[in-house]
């Protein structure tokens, strides 16, 4: 477990008890840099953040702005290194599977990618070559699958990325501002998950991804699924345009734990999850508790 | 309603079909399902680009056995234009209505870029307004677009001036560069380039005028004056 002994005693203190496995692996997720930025953030405050046409800024899923005519534009980045330093292929290819529900989930179409790359020295290492080969794969398998343009990115080589990959995708989105998911609940209505069931692949996937880089832990990465997002696209994309959805969110590296919690805190509602209802890919999977 | 713009689960060109029909050449054109029953007023079907099915088996394999299909078969027989576009066009393969096979490119990679065809056959409904040796700036995007044919369909596809385009660089490793086919009746066309998104002279950077004719091609099949 990612969770730091200091962490672990902060956490019983404010909790006022020993926190149940259950309890410490949803803070292990939503404590782990990739979800909670804790070593990145005041680097990140650094950069502007509001301004006039700003509807929505840092915080949530993805960045709103307001462009005129009733129009608005998307915008969401995110890291997806440590699974692309393992398995090049699906790290990338879930990287943008990953920003592009994070557009969707303000209810924007996605519409364009972007990508920032980090490899070694392709030239002379076989294994940088490997990893700049694959991910790049992924990137354009996933985006042309669907039917999203990778338009443009920024790439650099050197040797201080050996053994490493840097993989940055944003992803841009477009829509009218009146059909932007305003994201409120109230008592007594439904959770729905939705997307690609859920396997053994990518669990811990938050925590993996902000441990040092030591084991090859490529069951961490998620095994990448184009088509079920594409259909996923046009469902959610349509649902919206019926009203009926209040909120939505994102299922990240921190998977249910953190989007469940997240969507509470933010909506000030408690949820209720039955976790025997959630659709696996095997039978006999249960929550894993005890081997991180 | 004139043309049907059919959509598989992993379509992604179909609005764009249908922008380019609706907007561009004011043509009626709907998107149907490809669960639903074909509605009975439709002049011309369109099957466009994407990765039905995520391309899993092969490449509109199995977007091939949609319901759809068969009523798309019967009118194929009767002789309604159809065109199939990219994903379209391996469709229209995988469901027997054209010959020959798609495979993947030579370079087994995807190939996204701008490239010229060559007009074959101009007596097809997609070609009609087009000459003889026409060069169309077009976009092509595709991981299985080299076609095909065995050394028998090919005699066949020459003798009944079944190739309608060619492409003027080998650009995949296609049998004598095709790039698009008709049936025997040359009522049904496949074509792995992109006319959708080559019509419009903001997104085509050479000439998008020769593209467009694919689609007043249909204008005049339909009867009507743009």
């Amino acid at each position: 477990m990612s969770l730091t002994p200091q962490e672990f005693d902060y956490l019983a203190k404010k909790i006022g008890r020993k926190p149940n496995p259950v309890e410490l692996q949803i803070v292990a997720a939503e404590w782990s840099e990739h979800c909670s930025y804790k070593s990145s953030k005041k680097h990140l405050k650094m950069l502007p953040r509001g301004g006039k046409r700003v509807i929505s800024g840092p915080g949530y899923d993805s960045g709103v702005l307001d462009v005129g005519d009733g129009y608005v534009v998307t915008v969401h980045i995110e890291s997806h290194n440590h699974p692309s330093a393992v398995e090049p292929y699906g790290g990338a290819a879930t990287g943008v599977g990953g920003v592009i529900r994070d557009i969707l989930s303000a209810g924007t179409r996605p519409i364009a990618i972007l990508d920032g790359l980090r490899f070694g020295d392709i030239e002379n290492d076989t294994h940088s070559r490997w990893l700049f080969k694959n991910a790049v794969r992924g990137i354009a398998d996933y985006g042309n699958c669907l039917g999203i343009p990778t338009i443009g990115g920024e790439i650099e080589f050197d040797k201080c990325f050996t053994n490493y990959a840097l993989v940055d995708v944003a992803a841009i989105g477009f829509g009218k501002k009146e059909k932007l998911i305003k994201n409120s609940a109230d008592a007594g209505d439904f959770v729905v998950l939705v997307g690609g069931s859920t396997g053994r692949d990518g669990i811990g996937g938050s925590q993996f991804a902000s441990d040092t880089l030591e084991s090859m832990n490529r069951s961490a990465v998620q095994i990448p699924d184009p088509f079920i997002e594409k259909l996923l696209i046009e469902a959610i994309l349509e649902a919206r345009n019926q009203g009926c959805i209040k909120a939505m969110k994102d299922l990240g590296g921190g998977g249910l734990s953190c989007a469940i919690s997240e969507i509470a805190d933010a909506l000030s509602v408690g949820i209720e999850l039955d976790t025997s209802l959630i659709h696996k890919r095997e039978q006999d999977m249960a929550i894993r508790i005890n081997d991180f | 309603m004139r043309v049907a713009v059919i959509v598989f689960p992993g379509s992604n060109c179909d609005r764009d079909m249908h922008h380019v029909l609706t907007d561009v050449f004011k043509l009626e054109s709907k998107l149907v399902w490809h669960t639903d029953t074909l509605p009975t007023d439709v002049d011309a079907i369109v099957l466009p680009g994407g990765f039905s099915y995520g391309d899993r088996l092969r490449a509109g394999v199995i977007a091939a056995h949609s319901p759809v299909i068969s009523d798309i078969k019967k009118m194929a027989e009767k002789g309604m234009p159809i065109l199939g576009v990219c994903n379209g066009f391996q469709i229209l393969v995988e469901a027997g209505l054209l010959p020959g096979a798609l495979l993947k490119n030579t370079s087994l990679s995807f190939i996204c870029k701008w490239t010229e065809i060559i007009v074959k056959n101009n007596k097809t409904p997609f070609t009609n307004k087009l000459k003889l040796g026409q060069k169309i700036p077009i976009a092509v995007a595709n991981g299985e677009g080299r076609y095909y044919a065995d050394k028998e369909t090919l005699q066949t596809l020459k003798k009944n001036n079944q190739i309608v385009f060619t492409y003027a660089d080998d650009i995949n490793g296609a049998t004598m560069k095709i790039a698009g086919i008709c049936n025997k009746q040359g009522n049904v066309v496949g074509m792995m380039p992109h006319p959708e998104r080559s019509a419009e002279q903001i997104l085509n950077p050479k000439n998008a005028k020769p593209a467009s004719l694919i689609f007043e091609s249909l204008l005049n099949t339909l009867g009507v004056t743009a």
